[in-house]
């Protein structure tokens, strides 16, 4: 089930949402754990298997850890516990790519699996990785409740498509959220109402956003890369359209996903932590990946590239740390070669991005994010590419010389047809409507704040459910018009 | 206390967020399951999924799922309104030029049709000349293309328009059998403003030059310009129901003379006689069924005085089809543009025979029929048919 249908929007979530707030505080992550392993099993009814299985695995792997800390059988324990986690993900993920790529390089025929991949097991692998990793280093305690445990790794708003939420972030929340009661030092029982309520309300305010960004804003870019993918006639034009919408269907399907995420997790009283933070505007890739899909980069850092010796080492290590960090981010995105060279791309561009810092030159901020934009989009073409070849293909394609026209009618009639969405897009993925919106309804926290001002600012926040209210229809009729499906014998 | 108001503010403006976002997913719930399911979509012409059609058993083929997806979707309580909305942001708030390729230009909309397919073009070529080397043999045999509206289009950069002039070469270039243009002899008013089609009341002039290519004059004792018209108003196009956000309706005018409503046409497939027009079908989601029942794989036209002594509509005369006696001969291998001209050439043949090869394979044809030496043949497609060569069965 994906957020932005309508058996998700309209059936799931009320159901979930009613049953929840009706049932008594002890039974709501009982309520959660089957409200996520249905919504799981919907789109996956075999796969929901592994997915217990692996959370069983990370369960006892946790408390076995724990037991035996003090003991070197700990560190078997952890290997243990990482090989079967990342062993389902290898078996299932990378298997038809492991045996292609060693039947093209030793003339072998192997028989490919065609194993179908089971929906969120990059997500909740790393999810059980970490959390062992992290009871191994005493970080967190290991988690004795099973149904507990069960529920922060198949947890639904972040099942599918993230974040990457670290089980020490949200240990104390399992127990202890908004709208749970809490017992005052006299022994009366309190409601956390109020937070409760602010935290629906930024909740869903987070929800419709996400859903309009990913039925409004990545629905549209994503036509547009399928025409220009399909285009019959090729330009250079046409090349960096693809790149660009395919760029920003990406940024939007994912952010507007983790704000659904987000947003979903407010609803039931779970905060996490923010997973984009307008990468677009960064000023060099570094800085793109600390603000592109950060609890991914911040798994990578914390997991695989600190441990490795991150970048206080020689100049030989460190290119081997960001190259062994970047291979594996690329995989992680996908079982391709061309998801190895994205990865590596990146690993050039931030060894390159070093280099030029050890040089002292120190371009103007304009020039940084012109150049940081144009590597990025470039990117986006091997993302998006069936193929290592094909990925190639694109990027020459993008560059003079490659004897293609600078335009062609077809990419410039959805150039015209897109420029205002494309004008939408590239603004919505900058901080400025949101720095606009903050001030138009913020509230002064100064005492002072004048009677005028304080109506004002009060009667613009009245237009908030509105706007909310618009986004989430705007979204629906995306939604419905998805099913749009003419039948056209008289077309001819 | 400006504070306190502030905060008292806030928590209106939350509580207010909350109330309309539980009225609007529960009341689309409670709606939609409360509102009976609709079998049929009149704007789409498609049916809709029912709740009768989830199969419960496909649960672990994931159909489930995705049958219970499209059951919620085509139940959309109302489900027209959410797509009209969405065209209008599409088109009043995102400004694209197209909605699911339907465009609105000059009070009339047109559905893209683009690129130029030159393979597929070829392709029709080569199964015309592919019949008139085997099947048609010794038949005198024509071809003409039906230029798409949009081919009457100013050419400008606000929409994409196919190179209507290269298909024309190519399918002369590649075609053995003779051409008959018609181009010349239309305009956008001579097509309806929401439909792809041409108006039947604009083309006798079209009916007249193709047959009288084919060295057809009219056949003696006939008026057959006294036509008389009739007409259903509104008529809604299939583009309508596609686009949503024009209030454009068309009149559907139908002609007919002595000739035409004496005349039957018998529908193969179906084993029935019925009127050249059918105007029970002008209750039809797309009235154009009027025009010779719709899709219809293959039909003859012919006029019967057996018809005037039984006055029968659906009955089969008794001299049926295959038995009566014809001099002139019309094979009209067509699309649905041929359905609404097929009736003028009744003034010119006494026999059409309409072939649409898109429901009935040459193999099916040569045990249904049997080609009489001396008659005419035309292809008559439209260009976008010929851009799409591949729906043709060959």
């Amino acid at each position: 089930m994906v957020f932005s249908s309508a058996s998700f929007l309209f059936f799931f979530l009320p159901v979930v949402l009613i049953i929840y707030y009706l049932t008594p505080q002890g039974g709501r992550n009982l309520v959660l754990l089957a409200a996520s392993l249905l919504f799981y099993a919907w789109g996956e009814p075999v796969y929901v298997i592994i997915m217990i299985l692996s959370s069983i695995s990370g369960y006892i792997h946790g408390l076995l850890i724990e037991k035996y800390q003090e003991k070197r059988i700990v560190v078997i324990i952890l290997i243990s516990s990482i090989f079967f986690s990342a062993g389902a993900l290898i078996w299932f993920k990378y298997i038809d790519f492991l045996l292609f790529s060693f039947n093209q390089a030793f003339g072998s025929n192997f028989d490919l699996l065609h194993l179908a991949l089971p929906i969120g097991i990059s997500f909740y692998t790393f999810q059980i990785i970490s959390y062992t990793v992290d009871v191994y280093r005493r970080d967190v305690p290991a988690q004795r409740d099973f149904i507990k445990f069960s529920t922060y790794i198949t947890f639904f708003p972040q099942l599918i498509a993230g974040p990457i939420v670290r089980y020490r972030d949200i240990a104390l929340q399992i127990d202890n959220r908004p709208g749970h009661s809490f017992k005052s030092l006299a022994g009366q029982t309190f409601y956390q109402t109020d937070n409760l309520i602010t935290s629906l309300s930024i909740g869903i305010e987070r929800f419709a956003i996400g859903l309009a960004k990913k039925v409004l804003l990545a629905n549209n870019f994503g036509r547009l890369a399928e025409l220009m993918k399909n285009t019959h006639e090729s330009s250079m034009l046409s090349f960096w359209l693809l790149a660009a919408s395919g760029m920003l269907q990406i940024y939007f399907d994912f952010s507007g996903y983790s704000d659904m995420a987000i947003g979903l997790g407010r609803m039931f009283g779970f905060k996490f932590d923010e997973n984009f933070n307008y990468p677009l505007i960064a000023v060099g890739i570094r800085d793109f990946w600390r603000r592109w899909h950060i609890s991914l980069g911040s798994w990578f850092r914390d997991y695989i590239y600190i441990p490795l010796g991150g970048s206080r080492c020689n100049l030989i290590k460190f290119s081997r740390n960001i190259i062994i960090v970047w291979l594996l981010t690329g995989l992680w995105h996908g079982a391709q070669w061309n998801f190895v060279m994205w990865g590596l791309y990146f690993a050039l561009l931030l060894m390159g991005e070093r280099f030029l810092s050890y040089t002292g030159i120190n371009p103007p901020v304009a020039l940084k994010h012109f150049f940081t934009l144009i590597l990025i989009t470039i990117s986006f073409n091997i993302f998006q590419a069936e193929n290592a070849a094909e990925a190639i293909y694109a990027i020459k394609n993008m560059l003079p010389g490659s004897g293609l026209a600078l335009v062609d009618t077809e990419a410039l009639y959805y150039l015209r047809s897109y420029s205002l969405l494309i004008v939408i897009g590239t603004i919505a993925a900058t901080p400025l409507p949101k720095k606009i919106v903050c001030k138009c309804l913020s509230f002064s926290e100064s005492e002072n704040m004048s009677e005028r001002k304080c109506v004002l600012t009060g009667g613009l926040n009245i237009l908030k459910p509105i706007f909310i209210m618009a986004l989430l229809c705007f979204a629906t009729a995306g939604i419905v018009d998805s099913s749009f499906n003419p039948f056209i014998y008289f077309r001819f | 206390m400006n504070k306190k108001i502030s905060q008292y503010s806030l928590r209106i403006v939350n509580i207010t967020t909350i109330v309309l976002f539980a009225l609007f997913i529960y009341g689309v719930m409670i709606t939609h399951l409360l509102l009976p399911d609709r079998a049929y979509s009149s704007s789409e012409r498609r049916k809709l999924t029912i709740f009768s059609d989830i199969k419960p058993a496909s649960i672990l083929n994931f159909n489930l799922s995705q049958d219970a997806e499209k059951w919620l979707l085509d139940q959309f309580p109302l489900r027209d309104n959410w797509r009209r909305l969405s065209a209008f942001t599409s088109i009043n708030l995102f400004r694209m030029h197209d909605y699911q390729s339907v465009f609105e230009y000059n009070n009339r909309l047109f559905k893209q049709e683009f690129p130029l397919k030159e393979k597929s073009v070829i392709a029709a070529a080569n199964m015309i000349n592919d019949f008139t080397q085997n099947e048609l043999a010794g038949l005198n045999v024509w071809y003409s293309i039906i230029p798409d509206r949009n081919a009457y289009l100013p050419e400008n950069d606000r929409y994409l328009r196919m190179d209507y002039e290269k298909l024309n070469i190519i399918m002369r270039h590649n075609t053995s059998s003779s051409e008959i243009v018609i181009s010349d002899l239309l305009d956008l008013t001579d097509y309806y403003k929401t439909d792809l089609h041409w108006k039947s009341a604009e083309i006798s002039d079209v009916a007249a030059r193709l047959a009288e290519t084919m060295g057809q004059t009219k056949l003696s004792n006939q008026d057959s310009n006294n036509y008389i018209s009739h007409s259903l108003k509104p008529f809604y196009g299939a583009w309508s129901g596609q686009y949503l956000l024009s209030d454009l309706s068309d009149e559907l005018v139908w002609i007919s003379n002595d000739k035409i409503k004496k005349a039957r046409a018998w529908y193969h497939y179906d084993g029935k006689y019925d009127h050249i027009y059918d105007t029970q079908a002008l209750a039809n989601p797309d009235a154009y069924d009027l025009f010779l029942g719709g899709a219809q794989p293959l039909i003859t036209l012919s006029y019967q005085t057996s018809f005037e002594q039984t006055g029968s509509n659906t009955g089969q005369p008794e001299d049926s089809h295959t038995t009566a006696k014809y001099d002139k001969t019309l094979y009209l291998f067509r699309d649905s543009f041929g359905s609404s001209l097929a009736p003028l050439l009744l003034d010119y043949y006494d026999e059409i025979i309409l072939i649409d090869l898109r429901y009935v394979s040459a193999e099916n044809i040569d045990s249904l029929l049997d080609f009489k030496q001396g008659a005419d043949v035309l292809f008559l497609y439209s260009a976008s048919i010929l851009n799409n060569s591949e729906m043709l069965i060959r």
